[in-house]
């Protein structure tokens, strides 16, 4: 009789506590599974924004059906047979070997659709690794841990072509509805461009050069990440792709193609910033068209960077129109508001690329990341920039160093940056 | 004092040991000291077993116990007729041969030597291990088929290897995929046949088996008389090893300039599937092809500090070489400033052929000036150059 008793409430607490993680572990899971259903995630590959991404999703979503019915299928018939046939002390039933005729088809249909799949994926693979219908050519160069973007000077892009190079970075700017070819490679170690409303990864490698499709329907900003672990701040490599229309990208392009412009004498700041950026900056940024004079000839110099002297990659981010970026550090971190960002990505298509060539407007400077920036570049992104550190590395930093500048010096630097743009 | 069979381990140890001395003496380092541990190892081995025999009288029965009438070895039948002597002679013959032509003839007579000594002696020992042949077989079989099987198999695996890489390099490039997709495609219509018929004769799967490994090694061996097709022989430093970046293939003079040859630009296979771009001599004009861009350009925009790979493709008859040139490289040295100009070359290379230039452009543009702009040139080759532009 105690035996009994003890049988059963053992058998009632096992039950309460199966119900217990059924309840927890289904919750849990509703969780994750409701959280992929955000319809403003910028980083969705369910809602593509371009042709080659929509390929790629109109490849995807029928084959996340299949599968998923397939899966519900495949546990149903488990789960009842492990119910229906489970030990309940019944004789063993008789053992053959099996149907045939039931084992070829449970073989031929999985074939099959692996099949119509397989077909499926190979055309869209190919379809992916068109080149011969580029109307823009862009170099994206990974390095740790930010991305550069070189325009070759070339017929396409836009009506007239670009004439002269443009190197960026951070922010890709393309043609709205134009097929752009990327010629991605690395400088260091191996990263992975991936914007993925716009298309799907490419792995950036050193030495090699290889390419991916981009294409967006309408005007916007399309966020990315590198997905390929590259170090100390992978997680802040991010990238940004900007769709502008033609006329825009021509107003774009005209402006990163402008001569350098000096700071006047009456610009007091941003002139004293000048002497700084030369002093502490240039030697890893460069500006296009920032000179200097020579001491012993008193003529007026190019400034060059010599980035390869310093850095482990061999490069720095060309500064030369940073206020036309609305992020820096790897698109880390916001050059404008969190109010002037938010009314971007709230832009209506037609309005967008208005609003973006506005660029860096002194009421939507975001003035204290960039000072954070200045003052203290590793406390704010990790990196391998200590110089008691950079022993493995031949004295090379792999990104921005801190560079102890006063305060006074910050106040000048970010008046001259203030006007590159 | 010393039976029959300890008499066989006691040379053995002696000739181990005997040849340990020898080896250590004539050879020296690791191969050396290697050889004598081996050798050491084997003449303790052989006095192990020596001692053994000796202990046990080669387990031979008294004459006093029962039935050692029928049981001694003496009592057993002779060792019957071998293969063994007639393999053992093909394996001296090998090495007398191969003594005075290759030395892999040498070694494979060494190994059926060995091989038909061994067979030989288990043969003979597995066929007196007692009155009854079929226990006598089967302690041969746990003897030696531990050996032969692994050793038959790789032999085996290796043939098939051999006939295949034959195959595949008697094929044409495109017809090599075709001839092995209907090679998978008849295995598979087997294996389907065999697996989908249990009841099937083990003869006739063996037979097939048997025909089809046959067909393989056969057609390897035509196939290998036939010769390799012709694979493109991608010029290297050794064609032209002096070479200097500035000079052209009818210039032998010394350079004195600085220049840095590719050397191992051909066998940059990796890069040689995604160059960044493709630049071409035909018919005197130099251009460069890039992916994306349909028409062939005279500008190339590369990235600042990295390597770029291009591949030039000479259409033209003669040799001829790229030249890249990425500005001055300045040095100071013991308070003297010495500029030299930055070139990377490939090899001269003739008609049709292409060569890898892996090539850096350290500094932007920015550094250069308008009538010294960074180039890639066909040294001899007038008014035609590629402008490099790195932003």
């Amino acid at each position: 009789m105690i035996h009994e008793q003890r049988d059963q409430t053992v058998k009632i607490a096992s039950h309460n506590l199966f119900r217990r993680v059924i309840l927890t572990g289904g919750g849990l899971a509703a969780i994750v599974m409701l959280a992929g259903c955000a319809r403003d995630a910028p980083q969705d590959t369910f809602q593509p924004a371009g042709e080659n991404a929509r390929k790629i999703n109109n490849l995807q979503t029928p084959v996340f059906i299949a599968a998923g019915i397939i899966g519900v299928i495949v546990f149903a018939i488990i789960g009842y047979s492990l119910w229906r046939f489970r030990d309940r002390g019944q004789e063993m039933p008789e053992q053959n070997h099996g149907k045939t005729s039931l084992e070829i088809g449970l073989t031929m249909i999985p074939a099959v659709i692996l099949l119509i799949v397989g077909v499926a994926t190979v055309s869209t693979v190919f379809a992916l690794a068109k080149t011969d219908d580029t109307q823009c050519t862009i170099n994206v160069t990974g390095q740790q841990w930010w991305w550069e973007y070189d325009y070759p000077a070339q017929p396409g892009c836009i009506p007239g072509g670009i004439p002269a190079p443009i190197v960026t970075s951070g922010e890709l700017i393309i043609p709205t509805k134009s097929k752009v070819l990327l010629h991605i490679t690395s400088r260091d170690v191996i990263h992975s461009f991936w914007i993925p409303r716009l298309n799907g990864k490419r792995d950036a490698v050193p030495g090699r050069d290889q390419t991916l499709r981009m294409e967006a329907d309408e005007p916007g900003i399309y966020t990315g990440q590198c997905t390929e672990f590259c170090g100390l701040s992978h997680a802040r490599m991010r990238m940004a792709a900007v769709s502008l229309e033609p006329t825009d990208f021509q107003t774009w392009m005209n402006n990163q193609l402008k001569a350098y412009k000096s700071p006047a004498e009456s610009e007091t700041l941003a002139k004293q910033g000048e002497g700084q950026f030369i002093s502490n900056c240039a030697r890893c940024h460069q500006v296009n068209g920032l000179t200097q004079t020579d001491p012993s000839t008193g003529a007026q110099t190019p400034v060059l960077a010599n980035p390869d002297l310093y850095e482990v990659s061999g490069s720095a981010p060309n500064l030369t129109n940073l206020m036309t970026r609305t992020s820096f550090a790897g698109a880390t971190f916001d050059l404008i508001t969190p109010e002037c960002r938010q009314r971007l990505y709230e832009a209506k298509p037609e309005d967008f690329g208005k609003i973006y060539l506005e660029g860096v407007t002194p009421d939507c400077f975001n003035a204290t990341e960039l000072r954070e920036w200045l003052r203290d570049a590793p406390a704010k992104k990790p990196m391998y920039s200590n110089p008691a550190d950079l022993g493995p590395t031949g004295g090379k930093y792999r990104g921005m160093p801190n560079l102890n500048l006063t305060e006074s010096q910050i106040d000048q630097l970010v008046a001259y940056l203030m006007e590159r743009r | 004092m010393f039976t029959t069979g300890s008499k066989l381990f006691l040379a053995g140890t002696a000739v181990s040991a005997l040849a340990a001395v020898v080896w250590g003496i004539t050879n020296g380092g690791p191969a050396g000291w290697l050889g004598t541990v081996g050798l050491i190892s084997l003449a303790v081995a052989f006095a192990l077993l020596f001692g053994i025999t000796t202990f046990v009288r080669d387990c031979n029965v008294p004459g006093s116990a029962p039935g050692a009438a029928t049981q001694s070895a003496a009592a057993q039948r002779p060792a019957g007729r071998s293969m063994w002597p007639a393999i053992a002679a093909v394996g001296i013959g090998l090495m007398t041969v191969g003594a005075d032509t290759r030395p892999l003839v040498f070694k494979v007579g060494v190994v059926v030597l060995l091989a038909a000594i061994v067979e030989w002696m288990v043969q003979g020992w597995s066929e007196r291990a007692s009155s009854d042949p079929a226990y006598n077989a089967t302690v041969r079989q746990r003897v030696a088929h531990p050996l032969e099987l692994p050793l038959i198999g790789a032999a085996g695996l290796a043939v098939m290897i051999y006939s295949f890489s034959r195959i595949m390099l008697f094929l044409s490039k495109s017809n090599g995929p075709w001839a092995f997709i209907m090679v998978g495609v008849v295995i598979l219509v087997f294996a389907f046949t065999f697996a989908s018929r249990p009841s099937l004769r083990k003869g006739v799967i063996v037979g097939v088996c048997t025909i089809g490994a046959l067909g393989l090694v056969s057609t390897g061996a035509v196939m290998a008389i036939g010769g390799q097709r012709e694979i493109p022989k991608h010029p290297t430093v050794a064609d032209d090893a002096y070479a200097q970046c500035t000079r052209d293939a009818a210039t032998t003079e010394a350079n004195p300039e600085y220049a840095e040859i590719e050397h191992r630009a051909s066998q940059h296979v990796a890069a040689k599937s995604d160059p960044m771009a493709q630049v071409e001599l035909r018919n005197g004009q130099l251009e460069v092809y890039i992916v994306g861009i349909a028409a062939p350009q005279k500008t190339l925009t590369v990235a600042r500090g990295n390597i770029v790979n291009i591949l030039f493709v000479n259409r033209d008859p003669g040799k001829v070489r790229l030249t890249a040139y990425a500005g001055t490289d300045v040095q100071t040295v013991n308070d003297t400033v010495i500029k030299r100009p930055r070139r990377t070359c490939t090899t001269l290379i003739g008609t049709d052929n292409e060569q890898m230039l892996n090539v850096v452009f350290p500094k932007a543009s920015e550094a250069t000036t308008a009538d010294d702009p960074y180039t890639l040139t066909v040294p001899g080759l007038a008014g035609q150059q590629i402008k490099v532009v790195v932003p």
